[in-house]
């Protein structure tokens, strides 16, 4: 029955999206559309594992299921959202297919300067999110900003990831 | 002990994808993630189907495994591109300049490194002529194309159908959402704890939040600076339209033999289609904002 009634739920959430709320201007923002997956996955495990809690009507497997599926339909959904921004690689394509070939100075030429707005923006953002303050033209991490490089540390070590990129 | 080995599955997916990334640096990171992450998958899935064959916790392991290789692939595939990744790493060696910074994250090396991995990925070919799509490529970017058209491109509905795609319709769900747990509660309020009769209970339950939710739909939702009595009625009228709607709809569905679940369905869907026509085109036909 929880299954059931999730995997309806799941054809409803897209549906909702699709049909309407993909034109809501407040949806369309990255605050917003983390909000519309966080806050109905976060109700459901909270509300199933209560259950799970209080009575026999819910098991552990149900409710590790529906975390389980909600995070990767939403983790899906959020990523191709994300891709979908484009960014340098889109710019790349979308010159080259308009201009048939080109060498690397000047596809350089057309996108230093959107790097450069890319770069500014996020070093703005960061500040903007208390990872990182600045003192006298010098930024720095805070301890949330700390914990956050730490974080991605570990991650770039175990999968050898290349970095600044 | 299936949610155990559902943990370790995801831990030895994660530690092999380490080991091979070492032994064998040529092979791509996700590549390897996949292949890695695939035999730890298939491993789980036949322990788990032996212990439990085809029973709920099969799919629950299963589904938190598969969640967890999809959140460490979404990681370490973004922390490898995103700027903001790449600040926070260089910035754990103590504080920098604007311009240090941007030192190794310049135009060029950020265009270097997009390059030199769509032409590992046969997304681009590379001759003396310069840089060319590839018929991959081209397919990327009719995906690419499709995704933006589908997530990023707000159509512009005609007005006046523009307000039925707008905050306020958003708001007013959740309005409408929120009120459901409101009514709830004050009908607990006057029946349990004052003690009332349930036939007196109920009425003055519905008029309390109906003034309530016509507060917050004039002042939230709709951003009025006044309220009216004009509105007051309207929105009485209107939520006794919407009752009269309900109720007619869902005997007449009963009446032509439909069972009284779906018929109150029905009856709620009619009801709060004519809800928004009042609400959106009559009692606040203009928003302030």
């Amino acid at each position: 029955m929880v299954t059931l009634g999730f995997g309806l739920y799941l054809v409803a959430h897209f549906a909702l999206y699709a049909l309407w709320l993909r034109h809501v201007a407040f949806v369309s923002t990255e605050k917003g559309i983390f909000l519309y997956h966080f806050v109905p996955a976060a109700s459901w495990v909270l509300v199933l594992g209560t259950l799970w809690l209080t009575g026999p009507a819910v098991s552990l497997a149900e409710v590790i299921l529906v975390a389980g599926l909600h995070g990767i339909y939403s983790l899906t959904f959020l990523e191709l959202w994300a891709l979908a921004d484009g960014g340098y690689s889109l710019a790349i394509l979308e010159r080259l297919e308009s201009r048939g070939e080109a060498d690397e100075p000047s596809i350089l030429a057309e996108l230093e300067g959107l790097g450069g707005e890319k770069r500014a923006a996020r070093l703005a953002d960061l500040l903007r999110m208390g990872l990182v303050e600045e003192h006298d033209g010098r930024y720095g991490l805070t301890p949330p900003g700390r914990v956050a490089a730490a974080f991605i540390a570990v991650i770039a070590r175990l999968s050898a990831a290349p970095m600044g990129r | 002990m299936w949610a155990l080995g559902s943990l370790a599955a995801w831990l030895a997916a994660i530690f092999g994808h380490a080991a091979l990334r070492r032994a064998a640096p040529g092979i791509g990171s996700l590549a390897g993630f996949l292949l890695v992450g695939g035999v730890a998958g298939l491993v789980l899935a036949l322990l788990l189907l032996r212990e439990w064959s085809f029973a709920m916790e099969t799919w629950a392991g299963l589904s938190a495994y598969a969640f967890g290789c999809e959140l460490y692939i979404f990681l370490f595939s973004s922390i490898g591109t995103s700027l903001s990744a790449a600040n926070l790493y260089r910035l754990r060696r103590g504080a920098r300049s604007a311009e240090e910074l941007e030192e190794r994250l310049a135009g060029k090396a950020m265009v270097d490194g997009r390059l030199q991995r769509m032409v590992s990925s046969r997304v681009l070919d590379l001759s003396d002529a310069g840089y060319r799509l590839t018929p991959r490529g081209a397919t990327l970017l009719r995906a690419y194309r499709a995704g933006r058209r589908f997530f990023r491109e707000r159509s512009e509905p005609p007005a006046p159908l523009g307000r039925l795609f707008s905050a306020e319709m958003l708001r007013w769900w959740i309005v409408g959402f929120a009120f459901l747990g409101v009514n709830l509660a004050l009908l607990y309020v006057f029946v349990d704890l004052l003690g009332m009769p349930v036939l007196i209970a109920t009425l003055i339950a519905a008029e309390a939040g109906l003034l309530v939710r016509f507060v917050v739909n004039d002042r939230w939702v709709f951003r009025q600076s006044q309220i009216t009595l004009q509105r007051l009625w309207q929105y009485h009228l209107a939520m006794a339209g919407s009752f009269a709607v309900w109720w007619i709809t869902t005997n007449v569905v009963v009446f032509f033999g439909g069972h009284y679940m779906i018929a109150t369905i029905v009856g709620m869907a009619c009801s709060i289609l004519m809800s928004i026509v009042t609400n959106f085109f009559w009692i606040w036909t203009r928003s302030k904002s």
